[in-house]
């Protein structure tokens, strides 16, 4: 039996599989699979105050993909560790199981004010999303400049005491130089990668699909771009990073593995199948056991013969 | 607890232009859905990633009922699934009618809303109830109609059968007792223009609110309706609504 358990931030995770941001919460996920058996779990975006969301339809289906245009819908920083952090806190029992708090902002102000209240909650790990590529304002305006990305960056690393991982978007020219920014501002870690940008149109109706026109791309069509990504950034930072993007099987988690990651993010697999982040756990050890992989570390080492 | 369990199917035929039924054989430890719930049907194709949710229309033990419209590739593909092919569904998710109170019930469907009041009527039959009546309205071919335990109004917009006109004229030129209850599911015109009647005579109405689903169970929050207490996921809070708290401004 393979030993499964990572360091990530300092912080001892049962196992690198973690719930992506977005795809996951307490009740809905809990009516189907434990979630305690995870490394970790992340809440969706929560900004200072509650936003609304885009209209909908706000999600729509593509070959081997899914758009999604939902918009950072939440109820609030108050409202979060009020209501689903409990929910959440309960759910991980005893487990060990970390909570990572996904943050969301219009403003650096309002990153910085939702950051100093989620750093004080009942949570291990923080995770800037400077990324959302579906709002107008914050999101992935300050994911896409060097500058921009590590101001904020630096801005919510002076008030937090936590962990921080900034999540980083596909969308750039090159991300090799956000994530340096990013890690010279004083990230702990990068969570990688974000939606792609794109769009459809109901060609029998002449409109948009998506009532927002413009959504991100995730599911197993965006596998190889994530996994060219995290190859190229982690030749290039230090700090570790959370592989993220497509991943439907523990092959796929060994892959993120294998390129640099040091724990992996299930996401649009728990859409297709509400138990694929525990599936892919028991399958990324299935795997190790029988490619005889001792330890997460063992799979890491692949990289450097990459 | 929730989970996806693989069915076989034992029934697939179009028993209207574009509408065909599943008869789904399932496990014995199936929970029996509540009326007004949906599953999530998963394709056989590995390249549809999203789960279609579909109204439960009928349910006797270990054997489930569907009534699905062909809207898009997914349906068009379970459509044509041969008896005896397994299919993964989810155990019945959403909330569902509530069917509490005291009163008449009068359930109202336009076009495949009326899927789930089937169910819905047969439980209340079940319950005993004899003051139950059904108003279904279509734009020609019915659906289902003689399925009913009930008394069943039908309107037909094209004047077909019944009634010419919409299910809500129907309503309108009908004795409907005070204290009805109204329950009703199908397009949000539809529901909308109910809305306002149920309101205007001071009648209670649960609405089965339709929007396209990610996950159906509440984890990527796509689907939303507005109401007076902010956005409510349609697949985790819903689908069934109070009328009076949704806001239909679109």
């Amino acid at each position: 039996m393979s030993n499964l358990q990572i360091d990530f931030c300092g912080q001892q995770l049962q196992n690198p599989i973690i719930t992506a941001s977005g795809t996951f919460s307490a009740r809905g996920s809990g009516s189907f699979y434990d979630f305690s058996r995870l490394g970790a779990v992340t809440s969706k975006g929560v900004a200072i105050d509650p936003w609304p969301g885009n209209p909908t339809p706000r999600v729509a289906e593509t070959r081997s993909g899914m758009l999604n245009s939902i918009g950072l819908e939440n109820p609030g920083a108050v409202r979060f560790i009020a209501e689903e952090l409990p929910v959440i806190k309960n759910g991980i029992g005893g487990s060990g199981t970390k909570i990572i708090a996904n943050l969301a902002g219009r403003t650096i102000e309002q990153y910085v004010e939702v950051a100093r209240l989620l750093d004080a909650a009942d949570v291990d790990m923080l995770e800037l999303n400077i990324s959302c590529p579906n709002v107008k304002e914050g999101g992935v305006a300050f994911g896409t400049s060097p500058q921009v990305a590590a101001k904020v960056t630096e801005e919510v690393r002076r008030v937090v005491a936590k962990p921080l991982i900034v999540k980083l978007s596909p969308n750039v020219t090159d991300i090799c130089e956000i994530a340096k920014a990013v890690e010279a501002a004083g990230a702990d870690a990068i969570s990688m990668i974000n939606t792609l940008t794109g769009m459809r149109i109901d060609v029998k109706n002449r409109r948009h699909i998506l009532a927002n026109k413009v959504g991100g791309l995730s599911g197993p069509a965006v596998l190889p771009v994530a996994i060219r990504m995290v190859y190229q950034v982690s030749g290039a930072v230090k700090i570790p990073i959370l592989g993220m993007g497509g991943v439907m099987t523990g092959e796929d988690a060994a892959e993120f593995l294998m390129v640099g990651a040091s724990a992996v993010a299930v996401g649009t697999a728990a859409l297709v199948d509400p138990t694929a982040p525990v599936r892919i756990l028991d399958e990324l050890s299935d795997f190790m056991d029988k490619h005889g992989f001792a330890d997460i570390q063992a799979i890491k080492e692949v990289r450097h013969g990459l | 607890m929730n989970k996806i369990v693989t069915a076989e199917i034992a029934e697939n035929s179009e028993i209207a232009k574009e509408m065909f039924r599943l008869r789904l054989k399932l496990p014995g430890d199936y929970p029996r859905p509540k009326p007004g719930q949906f599953v999530n049907l998963y394709l056989n194709d590995a390249s549809l990633l999203l789960p279609r949710p579909i109204s439960v229309c009928d349910y006797e033990q270990g054997l489930l009922t569907l009534v699905c419209a062909v809207v898009g590739k997914g349906t068009e593909m379970i459509s044509g699934y041969g008896v005896g092919t397994k299919i993964r569904v989810s155990t019945p998710l959403g909330n569902g009618f509530s069917t509490g109170g005291s009163g008449h019930y009068l359930l109202v469907g336009g076009s495949f809303g009326v899927v789930p009041l089937l169910l819905l009527a047969k439980e209340l039959a079940a319950q005993g109830r004899t003051d139950v009546r059904a108003f279904l309205g279509f734009y020609d071919e019915t659906l289902i109609v003689e399925e009913f335990p009930c008394v069943v109004e039908v309107a037909t917009d094209v004047g077909s059968c019944g009634f010419k006109g919409n299910v809500v004229e129907l309503l309108e030129c009908s004795e409907i007792p005070v204290g009805t209850q109204i329950l009703a599911c199908g397009s949000k015109p539809m529901l909308c223009a109910l809305s306002k009647f149920a309101a205007e005579r001071g009648l209670y109405l649960q609405v089965s609110m339709e929007e396209r689903m990610g996950c159906g169970y509440g984890a990527c929050v796509g689907c939303v309706c507005k109401t007076t207490k902010g956005n409510r996921k349609v697949c985790d809070d819903g689908p069934v609504f109070d009328a009076s708290e949704v806001i239909w401004d679109e």
